[in-house]
């Protein structure tokens, strides 16, 4: 019997202390300067590596400790990145998610903890988890990119789509908003359609694959300007680069430049500086007390093509 | 008495393990959580279309006047009267104007507008113009964005099916014509040189 209740209370003991350190955050002096991560998708691309290091830069810039952590594209690493964010105390998260559905358990996570969640450029798909989703409208910015691909293409010709994640919200917007208006154009045929992750390695692997069914096309898209680079590599080695006009969306410094040199046509320029930026401010807003944020707030999209490029930058600078 | 003691802890705590385990909830409430709502954009636009937006459009700004804005305060312009749904420098704005028919071309009818050449679009009619020039729609209406973004893409269906080709079967070069319409402009990129007009209506005056 004693030792019945000695292992009883043992169990409460330590059932307790488990239940309540999970996930309440460290507590914190006021006189601590608060602390903010930025959860990035991946840093595997100079895209994402641009939006993290605005962020911290701006968190820190404001006064607030600032660190970056890689989920490497995998939910579950995200998940750790979030439980000990709010361990750790950490007082705002600047999140890129992974999966517009699988990460938003993870934004639900910090809500209950009382962290606010401020989304950069992708989604998740709630709209009561997040503080505020700052998004690219990568929608429009493919509406118009698909106007200048029928254009180019004068309305016929075959071409090839390179999708990225496909789990990505913005996979879908831009492939919709570019079928918006290229599936108007009956004589522009779609000859094969694929995912490469958003990687340009695979991008290139794809790309030499779909060139020996159809080596004939006219023109490719792909969901992002690392995918544009790996396609138009392939295109290279296969001699055909001069043939087959190529399409990519973000606009990153090696875009710009091959848009510059009149190689690839077009990318949809988003503006991560001023989406991190954004970002930032707004964990800064919410520390003094603002609460009534927008959920969404879309950043416009520029189309660059070889006739403004010399208009922009890279990454669009902090327009 | 030990076993009866430990046999009575051990059916509590399996009690309570069972308890916060299993709940009993009706099954119509259940059901209608899960219960996908499909927007009816088609429904929705043709609604919208004649009791709010051919209204706002109506209240358009003369295309004149907002040229001349545009060309000597743009920034003012679009402070005044450009509609943006989030930030960057693209704005939409309302328009109406009239002008002579200079050609009647396979994807626009170029009108003289004053002293400017303006394009009236009858073949590219896509992207969010109309939709988000009248002012209406709000992304943070929609839980989706694939149904918001699709509002625009029904707008654009009716102009191409219902506006554009009653126009164009009829318009030839010397018409004077009445428009109402939206157009795209970037503030850090401005080009007024042959604006866009996507047109929600067009008239040839007799």
């Amino acid at each position: 019997m004693k030792r019945l209740i000695n292992n009883s209370l043992l169990f409460l003991f330590f059932g307790t202390f488990i239940l309540f350190s999970c996930s309440e955050k460290k507590n914190k002096s006021g006189d601590d300067p608060k602390k903010v991560a930025v959860i990035i998708s991946t840093l595997n691309n100079p895209w994402f590596v641009i939006l993290g290091e605005t962020a911290a830069n701006q968190a820190n810039a404001l006064g607030y400790e600032a660190n970056i952590f890689d989920s490497q594209n995998n939910t579950a690493l995200e998940t750790d990145h979030f439980e000990n964010a709010i361990a750790s105390g950490y007082d705002a998260i600047l999140f890129n998610p992974t999966n517009a559905d699988g990460s938003i358990v993870n934004v639900r996570i910090a809500k209950k903890a009382g962290v606010p969640v401020f989304c950069m450029d992708r989604e998740v798909n709630a709209t009561d988890a997040a503080t505020s989703q700052i998004l690219s409208d990568s929608y429009a910015g493919c509406v118009a990119i698909g106007k200048y691909f029928v254009e180019k293409l004068n309305k016929k010709g075959k071409y090839v789509e390179i999708l990225g994640m496909v789990g990505d919200n913005n996979t879908w917007s831009r492939s919709k908003g570019f079928h918006s208006v290229v599936d108007y154009y009956p004589d522009l045929k779609m000859v094969a359609q694929q995912s490469a992750d958003f990687d340009r390695n695979k991008a290139m692997e794809v790309m030499e694959s779909i060139l020996q069914v159809h080596p004939d096309i006219n023109g490719v898209f792909c969901g992002n300007d690392g995918m544009a680079m790996g396609a138009y590599q392939a295109l290279i080695a296969a001699g055909k680069d001069d043939q087959v006009m190529v399409f990519g969306f973000d606009g990153t410094e090696d875009v710009i430049n091959s848009i510059q040199q009149k190689k690839i046509l077009a990318t949809g320029m988003q503006f991560p500086l001023l989406i991190a930026k954004t970002a930032a401010i707004y964990a800064d807003q919410y520390f003094k007390g603002k609460r009534d944020f927008a959920q969404k707030v879309p950043i416009t999209v520029e189309m660059v093509n070889q006739e403004n490029v010399h208009e922009y930058v890279a990454y669009g600078g902090d327009e | 008495m030990s076993k009866r003691i430990k046999n009575i802890v051990g059916a509590l705590i399996a009690g309570i393990v069972i308890y916060n385990s299993i709940y009993f909830r009706p099954l119509d409430e259940k059901l209608a959580e899960e219960e996908v709502v499909v927007f009816d954009v088609l429904n929705f636009v043709d609604k919208m279309w004649d009791a709010d937006l051919l209204t706002t459009y109506d209240s358009a700004t003369d295309f004149t006047i907002l040229l001349n804005l545009l060309v000597n305060e743009p920034n003012l312009a679009f402070e005044k009267e450009a509609q943006a749904l989030g930030i960057g420098n693209i704005g939409y704005f309302k328009v109406q104007g009239e002008g002579i028919v200079l050609s009647v071309n396979e994807n626009n009818v170029l009108i003289k507008v004053g002293d400017r050449i303006v394009e009236i679009e009858t073949e590219f009619i896509f992207g969010n113009a109309v939709r988000d020039a009248s002012g209406l729609i709000k992304i943070n209406d929609y839980d989706e964005t694939s149904d918001f973004n699709s509002i625009s893409e029904s707008i654009n269906d009716k102009i191409r099916n219902e506006v554009v080709p009653p126009f164009k079967l009829k318009v030839a070069k010397g018409d004077r014509i009445v428009f109402k319409g939206a157009i795209e402009l970037n503030n850090a990129h401005l080009n007024l040189d042959q604006p866009e007009v996507i047109p929600v209506s067009l008239q040839i005056v007799p």
